[in-house]
């Protein structure tokens, strides 16, 4: 009976009236019924007539029923076997009965509905993966059979979004030009249509689209002519995964983020990273995200072009971007391209939507700790959009709930809030001024509390000159500040730290020919640190007010990078960065100069197969100290000086990456090898804080991090998600630190395996999960005591990092009840239901040992989400 | 601040077996303290380390012998009273001077090795003003988890950081000891007195009370809180508190400091990492060899103060019915000498 696939069932959800008369109105059936449900009976009709029923719920009553007909009109018999229940029929021409919720079946719909249905039902009978070249699914047809079709242009060479590239339908005079992400969006009968892409540099494309419902197109234009191709729904299209010559790359559809069950219904970019392999954290609530080896503070995160110096709140239960008003994310965890520096471990790049240039949206949401809402549209049609979007938490109503004192007597609180006005100039040029702030305060059973805060602002001015120039200028800046606050006893005091950082990019694109594109610019960074003041906070602290002296550091770097293409199979991605940093004190002035080559490349096997490696140098000026297991927004940052050297790394790798036909499969397995030159770890007993000669408590040494990273995903179809792997190891050696041996990293993770599965019943209903194990992390324990001669007994601790705590893993499940069958032109909702942690494992966050009088010590661990974690989110879209 | 944690609803602490573990061996212990008065004392205590899962034990190795040394290269030897426990008094006649200004070290034979501790310099301590009691309510997790109110009584000193003697500013360090008293419950006859008991008691011994020398701006120490106990029968019918204001050397300082973070872990967020404590102490043919212990020197002021159940604006029940009672009751409230360490002999200082 459930033979027809799901997305044919569910059309009928939306269906409405009947045909009137048609030729299943003739046929006569006769049919003796005992017991049996209703699911029972019409298999049973379908098994002895030529018709099809197309069942559009999951939730046919169990109940059954006995019937007797004989030579009764179709019509009659099934109108008396439905009467009982809630669900009513539409027939449809002479082959198909589609079974609904009566409700749902009182909508009008579209000549142009059902002529894109009835298309479907004679020429597509049983669709499958391969053949879903088209934007959209026909069971999300709106009833007025028009469909609102976002595309994206993007080159297929270099990956970049293509703005400006001018878009046509053959069968209208419908056109428009992609804005400065290379999208644009049309509204137009659900069929099939000509799409005329042309840019300027690239190969004019003709691309035949079959348009089911709203969706996304995703465009690619070469520099070389080629056959007609490009359309992929779901999916990067195969060239997209091995077609471009950079390594180590990974990008994020914020839609898979939804999909995946949330902490608490927050949705989090950060998390979502986090599944993908070679990408870790210490421990739950931990701040930030180390990438294949690197430190929280080797990250180069940015939003629309702003760096941003903090990406959690909360102290990392929770990122801090608004996954409603982001576009996409890419991490770049191997080879970084040229134009970006300052860190050595990976970048981070967030892009955030634009407005829309035609009609007003309002999103917003609400969860059991904070809420969301954001509006976009436009201020002038066409012309310029704005976007807005906040965040707030509410959590304390929670922590007033949890039977303990101190918790009870805490309050978290968090907001967020972004702004971007985007701006056509004309056909050629775009502005954009984008804005975000952010803030964290909580206090601890009024004992001692945190606040910081984010400040970042970028203006972005993107040009065409000519055919083949184009320019991106950036000015930017951010500003993060944090404050640690103790409240009692002698050192009752307010310390606050932060840094400004001000940075001005300039970036010109030219296309030589088809196979040879270049890029040069120019970036130029002043970095200012207040490393700290502190204040005493009650008339008894025995704290000193102080205030360390300022410290600035100024970067600049002139960089080029060549994409060149010398045969179909081989690919280039050469390029260098020269960096000129200066440490302006308040200590000696020190200058750098460090150049940073890299090069990657692609070898295409064949078209299913590629073979990419690439190796970069990258360094860093600018660097978070801490000595705790996982860095908090509160530890200082500190600028390379003559005494803390910038740090440099060396990274490698080399992956095979392969695709099946479309992508529905993708596999890949990548080798990696960083070697850091410098790096500083921290020496026993360190102090940190408000101490003017950091260097005397840091130890220089070197580093290394090697892995395997192993990746299988399945892209398309109600089963979607992935499986990695990631085999590591990341290690230092400092001569004062275990006598010079390597010893792993706090965040050294041997194995790391992330298991993400989505299920899409249909487009209402979709359950996901994620599994998730990692080694447990290095620690040092005791490994002796002795008693001193006052009586104390004290402990002996190992070397550094010797041991390490328990393994980690989590299983969470989340379950989404997506839009609803009527389609309501105004709201869309949505609720998710998610499960954090399943089966409530205790995983440690870290291992301590307690030795109490007279009796034998005993490990604790301390686990930060030690339960299951229940949640239920309502999303809103308002148009 | 380790209590942060528990910021995170559910975050919870629980014990575990934990299977890494790491081999090592047990090492040579040396630890002593050398404290000025009249007279000077010295106590050295040589041991082995335990595995630190063993039931706490002191594992002394006997068999050394030890002498000590100022920087004027005098030097005395000092007897080992028990195996492994060397201890010696130096009074005002004695040749050898034990006073603020000098440094001094020990040097231990053992086993054919030599080992030997650094110089640590004896300063000159303040004499303390006087202490207070104050008290603090606050709500705490029982062991069932239950939220119950406790109180604790807290202990300030009153102190000038300047010896009247010396114009060094001293790191300082706290020790306390005390003794309590235990009434039983009146006697039902009245020809039977009822008695009180003295317990001397441990107190804060878990814990490491040090201020550094280079903390305070001012020149006195007002209010300073140096240790705080729950409020339990012990102070019903008064407990008297001795602290020992001791004056210890940056080096000394330093390694308390140390000890103090390992000893109260916690696993917070914002808890340091632990390390290695080094003291002060190694083998002189091979540096290398990891000695544990410390050797510091103190100059001593004591300071005491009687707690009383009066101190608090509540009342504090005793642990004996303080009624006469034919009911059955804890045989320690009918002869308190079966308290565990009691005597009838009322401490010098214990003012009615």
């Amino acid at each position: 009976m459930w033979k027809k696939p799901t997305w044919i069932f569910f059309t009928c959800l939306f269906l409405s009236i009947h045909l009137g008369f048609s030729q299943n109105d003739t046929l006569q059936v006769s049919l003796r019924i005992e017991d049996q449900t209703l699911e029972e009976i019409l298999d049973a009709l379908e098994q002895k007539y030529p018709i099809t029923f197309l069942i559009a719920s999951q939730d046919l009553p169990n109940q059954t029923f006995s019937y007797e007909f004989f030579q009764e009109p179709l019509r009659k018999v099934i109108a008396e076997i439905l009467s009982p229940t809630e669900f009513g029929a539409i027939f449809y021409r002479a082959y198909a009965v589609v079974i609904g919720p009566k409700e749902e079946i009182e909508q009008d719909y579209s000549i142009n509905y059902y002529s894109v249905l009835s298309e479907e039902l004679n020429n597509k009978p049983e669709p499958t993966e391969t053949q879903r070249i088209a934007v959209g699914k026909l069971e999300l047809l709106k009833p007025d059979g028009r469909a609102f079709v976002t595309g994206r242009v993007q080159s297929r060479e270099s990956q970049k979004v293509l703005e400006s590239a001018r878009v046509s339908l053959l069968e209208s005079p419908f056109q428009i030009e992609t804005n400065a992400q290379g999208v644009f969006q049309v509204n137009l009968p659900a069929g099939t249509h000509t799409f005329l892409i042309e840019r300027i540099g690239y190969d004019s494309e003709l691309v035949p689209v079959q348009v089911l419902s709203d969706g996304v197109l995703e465009i690619t234009l070469s520099t070389k002519t080629y056959e007609l191709e490009t359309v992929v729904v779901e999916a990067e299209s195969p060239e997209e995964i091995l077609g471009s010559a950079q390594v180590g790359i990974t990008r994020l559809s914020i839609e898979k983020i939804r999909k995946l069950p949330s902490f608490l219904g927050e949705v989090d970019v950060v998390r979502g990273l986090l599944l993908q392999p070679g990408i870790s954290t210490v421990g739950e609530a931990s701040n930030g995200f180390n990438v294949r080896g690197g430190t929280t503070d080797q990250n180069l995160t940015l939003q629309d072009g702003a760096v941003l110096f903090n990406t959690s709140h909360a102290l990392g239960l929770f990122s801090s971007f608004n996954s409603d008003l982001v576009r996409e994310v890419s991490l770049y965890k191997g080879n970084i391209p040229a134009e970006y520096g300052g860190r050595i471990a990976s970048v981070l790049d967030v892009k955030l939507k634009t407005g829309s240039y035609n009609k007003w949206l309002l999103n917003g949401g609400i969860g059991p700790v904070s809420g969301r809402l954001s509006l976009e549209g436009p201020l002038i049609k066409d012309k310029t959009s704005l976007l807005l979007g906040l965040r707030s938490s509410y959590s304390d109503w929670i922590l007033r709930r949890i039977n303990n004192p101190d918790i009870n007597n805490s309050s978290a609180f968090f907001l967020d809030g972004n702004l971007k006005l985007s701006h056509q100039v004309n056909e050629s040029h775009q502005v954009s001024l984008s804005g975000y702030f952010s803030e964290d305060d909580f206090d601890f059973a009024q004992e001692f509390g945190f606040s910081y805060q984010s400040t970042a602002a970028t203006a972005e001015w993107l040009g065409r000159f000519g055919p083949s120039w184009r320019s991106e200028f950036q000015l930017g800046f951010s500003q993060f500040e944090s404050t640690q606050r103790d409240f009692t006893g002698n050192n009752a005091s307010n310390w606050t730290t932060g840094v400004d950082y001000i940075r001005f990019k300039e970036k010109l694109f030219h296309s030589f020919s088809e196979v040879l594109a270049m890029s040069i610019g120019i970036e130029a960074t002043l970095y200012q640190i207040a490393p700290g003041s502190i204040v005493p906070s009650t008339p008894t602290s025995l704290v000193t007010a102080g205030e360390l002296e300022e410290v600035e550091g100024r970067e600049a770097a002139i960089f080029s990078q060549i994409e060149w293409e010398p045969t179909p199979r081989l690919k280039f991605l050469g390029g260098i960065r020269l960096n000129s940093y200066q440490y302006l004190g308040p200590k000696a002035e020190k200058n750098f100069f460090l150049p940073e080559p890299r090069i990657s490349m692609n070898f295409r096997i064949n078209d299913r197969m590629a073979l990419k490696g690439g190796y970069s140098r990258t360094s860093q000026f600018i660097n978070q100290i801490s000595q705790l297991d996982s860095p908090t927004p509160t530890n200082v940052w500190q600028l390379g000086n003559a005494f803390i050297l910038p740090f440099q790394a060396h990274n490698s790798s080399v992956g095979l990456f392969r695709t099946s036909i479309n992508a529905t499969w993708e596999s890949s397995i990548e080798l990696y090898f960083r070697g850091i030159d410098v790096l500083y770890d921290y020496r026993d007993f360190a102090q940190l804080v408000m101490n003017p000669n950091l260097e005397e408590e840091l130890v220089q040494g070197t580093g290394r991090a090697y892995g395997l990273e192993l990746s299988i995903k399945k892209n398309t179809g109600s089963f979607t998600g992935w499986l990695s792997y990631t085999l590591s190891r990341t290690e230092r050696s400092v001569p004062e630190i275990n006598s010079g041996d390597w010893y792993p990293s706090n965040f050294d993770k041997t194995h790391d395996i992330s298991w993400v599965s989505t299920y899409q019943f249909n487009r209402r209903h979709s359950v996901s999960m994620n599994f998730t194990f990692t080694t447990g992390r290095p620690t040092t324990i005791p490994v002796g005591s002795f008693q001193s001669a006052s009586g104390l007994f004290i402990p002996d601790y190992s070397l550094r990092n010797q041991a390490r705590i328990p393994d980690y893993h989590r299983l969470d499940l989340s379950y989404t009840l997506g839009r609803g069958y009527k389609r309501n032109r105004k709201f869309d909702t949505s609720w998710t239901f998610s499960l954090f942690n399943v089966y409530s494992r205790r995983n440690a966050y870290s291992v301590f040992f307690v030795q109490e009088p007279f009796r034998r010590s005993q490990a604790f661990r301390l686990s930060i989400l030690g339960g299951i974690f229940p949640a239920l989110t309502y999303n809103l879209t308002m148009r | 601040m380790g209590a942060f944690l528990g910021l995170i609803p559910l975050g919870c602490i629980d014990e575990i077996d934990l299977d890494s573990k790491v081999p090592q061996e047990s090492k040579l212990v040396i630890d002593g303290q050398l404290r000025a008065g009249n007279p000077s004392t010295l106590l050295v205590q040589v041991s082995r380390s335990i595995d630190f899962q063993e039931t706490p034990t002191t594992n002394f190795v006997g068999g050394g012998s030890l002498k000590i040394m100022d920087d004027t290269g005098a030097e005395e030897s000092v007897p080992e009273i028990e195996g492994g426990i060397f201890m010696r008094s130096f009074d005002a006649s004695s040749a050898f001077e034990v006073r603020a200004g000098k440094a001094y070290k020990m040097v231990l034979e053992l086993e054919g090795k030599v080992y030997e501790s650094s110089f640590d310099t004896l300063y000159s301590v303040p004499k303390a003003d006087s202490l207070s009691i104050g008290w603090e309510r606050r709500e705490v997790l029982n062991e069932s988890e239950n939220i119950i109110e406790q109180f604790f009584w807290k202990v300030f000193i009153h102190t000038p950081l300047v010896p009247e003697n010396s114009p060094t500013v001293p790191n300082l360090r706290w020790d306390f000891t005390g003794v309590y008293r235990f009434v039983e419950t009146p006697p039902t006859s009245p020809f039977v007195e009822q008695r009180s008991c003295y317990v001397p008691d441990k107190i804060n011994i878990e814990e490491i009370s040090i201020l550094n020398r280079e903390e305070p701006t001012t020149q006195q120490l007002t209010n300073y809180l140096v240790m705080e106990e729950p409020i339990t029968h012990k102070v019903s019918s008064g407990y008297l508190l001795t602290v020992f204001q001791q004056s210890i050397s940056d080096n000394a300082f330093q390694y308390w400091d140390k000890a103090r973070q390992v000893i109260s872990r916690s696993g917070g967020f914002l808890e340091t990492p632990p390390g290695k404590i080094r003291g002060n102490i190694f083998q002189v043919d091979d540096p290398r060899e990891e000695v544990l212990g410390l050797f510091y020197v103190s100059d001593v002021d004591t300071a005491r103060i009687l707690v009383r159940a009066r101190d608090f604006p509540f009342g504090v029940l005793g642990f004996c019915p303080s009624a006469p009672t034919d009911a059955e009751i804890d045989e320690t409230c009918r002869n308190c000498l079966l308290w565990p360490n009691s005597s009838y002999e009322q401490p010098p200082f214990w003012e009615p």
